[in-house]
């Protein structure tokens, strides 16, 4: 499988570093291939449950959750993804809770090129060795006619409960099966992840909303869908459409 | 102190410099004593002399009034005595018996030629020797009584009792009585050598003869009659009447010497011209015979009799009770004297024991215990040394806020360069700033790179200056601007700042480094939240006053840190030590609150709260003039 393109997701709060570890794993190493970037920790744990990425490169502070909070709230759940922080802080207290949460890798800021390289080589060799683990663990080479009922029913109740605040870890607990577990046989047997699929519904109905009741405001709009952060309703409107609700609402009006 | 002195060249050093200040000049204390004890020995001396003056005065005078009153008693004794004389011998002239007997006499003849006229002459003679002994009287008024005809007889009475022949023409001091007309004549101390022979009783005594001449009814002379009286009678209270010391001298107006009798040989004559240079009731200083120290000298003149009464007492005795009177002031002026020097000694010490306690406490203090209040309480100290006292303490109190003030700002001041030095030397905050230089030259922004290391070097230089204690408001702004652009090429579009401080506010001065820990508190709290971040700094004056507010629009300050910064500024405040500050953040944050007050004093306006609306608002002030 040398052909084989590992995903990475980065979370950072600069913007410039950011779009710069974005762009830069990529080019680095031709193995890792980009899929999203989040600003913020919750952000992250949105896209990482959402992508499912080999690889998340995350800084340490961030808003509203910080790195190893991130870290520890994604762990569980992804047990064979990697993890990277790239941070200024290099203190020793820093290092010594990313290890105990299993961070593979800690690159200072300023980033060293050639140090980054080396340590996504190292990365992407234990990523190859470690592939299919997680299948086989769960067991997903086989999938019954029992785990497809499953995957529906947890469609339908997203398609009901989309407004309602979610989290993978209830929906999880609602199925009574582990979210690692139930997070990788949706995503083997759809393809997506609840989580796209709850974003999915909700920036469907906002865009109805949107269009069909100018009236309402952004925030209404947010709260009538599950977001009740108006901010990161745009962020994450904007990372998905590519354009900001109120950006998408003119361009409706004037098409 | 020391080092100015050090600047001078051959400067003494302090401590010598203070003692020859101290010896050239008097103490205090001698100061005052000498001047109270001048004073007070210059008023008891002229009060001394005053008394002195006026005692001898007085004594001089009580002096003269005895011995004129002395003089005067004498002399009308002595006018007594001779009138006593007169009187004897007008009692006889006038007696009609007498008259009689006397015509008998002289009708007789001088020698008789018959028995029978011998028997009469005899018979008439006893009569008349009778009537001048009951003239005389039982007590003998005069020891000898003569009356001498023109005849050449002389009849006398008394212990020389018989007629002789005896020519009273041939008298020396006939022409004299003679010349009288009548009038009694004194005949100055003389012996008598009939008297002499009579009897030992009246043996070598002298006599004061008084003469008159009588006349008949055609006013010729018919006779003299004679009263002689005992100078011992006449003189012999003198004596006694004055000390032993005293000298009298009687002088009659022709400058006869009277008295002394017993064979005296000063010259009447001086006397007179004595005596008449000394007014009555006065006395006068000179010299007297027989006297060989000055005499004091006061004089009585008879008109009737024409005596003068001399007396003389010596000058020593006078000088003498002056004396002691001078001496018994002097001994009183010195008692005074010392009295007052020791009271003046008291006086000047109740004075400077305080001002010397002050002097101790003065040179006591030094910069470690200018807060000690000296054990203070009430002092015996006057008023005026009291208030001083307090007055310096007060000022050492002063002193000890403003050295502390001076020092607190100081160390402040320090602090926050340190604060400001940790905040922007923190490798975060470098390895942020590199890594955000890194990404853009890779992008090949070359101007905003320039840009960038523009702001952050401005960023150092200004956290690391020691040139300039104090900056404007301008200078803050500025560097608050160029934080504010270097954060932005890191965060991009999520910050947005606003630094708006209207242009007239620029040239405020305040404390150094006073803005930059609120900018840097913006950060720790906004980027807990979502972008966009946004910072402001704005700056507002009106009526005289200026404020500038520091505003974002993060989670605030959480309560509890609200609470932990108002404990802290209110232990600080309270002049405490104040608590070891927690993290570099919150101690900026308490610094520049300190320094805002200190610079600006308590009326000044210091807020650090949350808005109504999100986010975290810090605003200070002041009025325009301090």
């Amino acid at each position: 499988m040398a052909d084989r393109k590992f995903t990475y997701a980065v979370a950072e709060d600069e913007e410039r570093m950011r779009d710069y570890l974005s762009r830069k794993v990529g080019e680095l190493d031709p193995n890792f291939h980009f899929v999203a970037s989040a600003a913020d920790g919750e952000e992250a744990v949105e896209i990482v449950e959402r992508y499912i990425p080999d690889l998340l490169v995350t800084d340490i502070k961030m808003p509203v959750l910080d790195g190893l909070g991130l870290v520890g709230r994604i762990r569980d759940t992804n047990a064979d993804m990697r993890i990277l922080i790239v941070s200024g802080y290099s203190e020793f207290e820093y290092a010594r809770r990313a290890i105990e949460l299993g961070v593979d890798d800690y690159v200072l800021k300023p980033v060293d090129q050639d140090a980054l390289r080396d340590t996504l080589r190292r990365i992407r060799i234990r990523l190859e060795s470690s592939a299919g683990l997680v299948e086989r663990e769960f067991g997903l080479n086989a999938i019954g006619a029992r785990e497809e009922e499953l995957v529906k029913a947890i469609k339908v109740f997203l398609q009901e409960s989309y407004r309602q605040p979610y989290s993978l870890e209830k929906l999880a607990s609602k199925f009574g099966c582990k979210t690692a577990y139930l997070l990788r046989l949706y995503n083997k047997i759809t393809g997506s992840t609840p989580t796209q699929e709850v974003i999915k519904l909700r920036l469907e109905k906002a865009k109805r909303l949107l269009v069909g009741h100018p009236e309402l405001e952004i925030k209404q709009i947010a709260s009538a869908v599950g977001y009740q952060d108006p901010l990161y309703f745009s962020r994450i409107f904007k990372r998905e459409v590519g354009q900001t609700p109120t950006g998408f609402r003119d361009s409706m009006r004037r098409a | 102190m020391r080092r100015i002195i050090d600047k001078i060249p051959g400067a003494p050093p302090a401590a010598a410099c203070y003692d020859r200040t101290v010896s050239r000049r008097r103490t205090v204390q001698g100061s005052i004593f000498i001047s109270v004890s001048l004073l007070l020995v210059g008023v008891l001396l002229a009060f001394s002399l005053a008394v002195y003056d006026y005692a001898s005065n007085i004594a001089r005078e009580r002096f003269s009034e005895t011995l004129s009153s002395l003089s005067k008693s004498v002399l009308a004794n002595l006018e007594s005595q001779v009138g006593e004389m007169n009187r004897l011998g007008l009692t006889l002239v006038y007696s009609q018996v007498f008259q009689d007997l006397y015509m008998r006499h002289l009708a007789l003849p001088r020698i008789p030629a018959t028995e029978e006229e011998l028997i009469g002459k005899l018979k008439n003679t006893e009569a008349l020797i009778e009537i001048c002994d009951t003239i005389l009287g039982p007590n003998q008024a005069a020891p000898q009584l003569n009356v001498f005809d023109l005849r050449g007889e002389m009849i006398g009475s008394g212990f020389y009792s018989r007629i002789i022949e005896r020519d009273v023409r041939r008298e020396p001091w006939y022409p004299e009585v003679e010349a009288a007309g009548g009038e009694s004549v004194l005949l100055p101390p003389h012996n008598d050598p009939l008297l002499e022979d009579s009897s030992v009783i009246v043996k070598g005594k002298r006599y004061i003869s008084l003469l008159r001449s009588f006349q008949d009814s055609m006013r010729s002379t018919q006779g003299v009659i004679e009263v002689k009286q005992y100078c011992d009678t006449l003189f012999g209270e003198l004596d006694s009447l004055c000390g032993p010391s005293a000298s009298i001298f009687v002088v009659d107006s022709d400058g006869r010497l009277l008295y002394p009798y017993d064979g005296h040989r000063a010259a009447g004559g001086e006397l007179l011209a004595l005596s008449r240079k000394i007014a009555p009731g006065t006395i006068f200083t000179g010299s007297l015979p027989g006297r060989r120290e000055p005499q004091v000298i006061a004089a009585a003149a008879s008109k009737g009799l024409g005596w003068v009464v001399l007396m003389g007492e010596p000058a020593a005795g006078l000088s003498t009770s002056m004396m002691q009177y001078a001496v018994r002031i002097a001994a009183i002026t010195l008692g005074a004297i010392l009295c007052s020097l020791v009271a003046s000694y008291f006086i000047a010490r109740r004075l400077t024991v305080p001002i010397k306690a002050l002097h101790a406490e003065i040179e006591g203090v030094d910069i470690g215990n200018l807060d000690e209040v000296s054990s203070g309480g009430r002092t015996k100290a006057p008023g005026e040394i009291e208030s001083l006292r307090r007055a310096f303490h007060e000022m050492r109190l002063k002193l000890n806020d403003s050295i502390q003030e001076a020092v607190s700002l100081r160390a402040h001041e320090k602090e926050a360069q340190l604060v400001a030095l940790q905040s922007q030397m923190n490798p975060h905050f470098i390895h942020n700033m590199l890594q955000t230089i890194s990404i853009m030259a890779e992008e090949g922004e070359t101007a905003p790179i320039q840009g960038l290391i523009a702001n952050l070097a401005k960023v150092l230089r200004y956290a690391s200056s020691t040139e300039d204690r104090s900056a404007t408001l301008g200078m803050e702004t500025e560097y608050a601007s160029c934080y504010l652009a270097a954060m932005r090429a890191r965060f991009g579009e999520s910050l947005e700042f606003v630094v708006d401080v209207p242009e007239g506010m620029r040239e405020i001065r305040v404390p150094r480094l006073i803005v930059q820990p609120f900018i840097e508190n913006c950060f720790k709290y906004v980027t807990a939240n979502r972008p966009p971040w946004r910072i402001e700094l704005r700056g507002r004056a009106a009526d005289g006053r200026w404020e500038i507010e520091i505003l974002d629009n993060g989670p605030g300050f959480p309560p509890e840190a609200l609470a932990d910064i108002g404990e802290r500024m209110v232990s600080r405040e309270r002049g405490g030590a104040g608590m070891p500050p927690l993290s570099i953040s919150g101690m900026g944050i308490l610094n520049s609150y300190e320094r805002f007050k200190l610079a600006f004093g308590s009326s000044s306006l210091f807020e650090i709260g949350n808005r109504a609306e999100g986010g975290a608002r810090v605003c200070m002030g002041a009025s325009n003039h301090g």
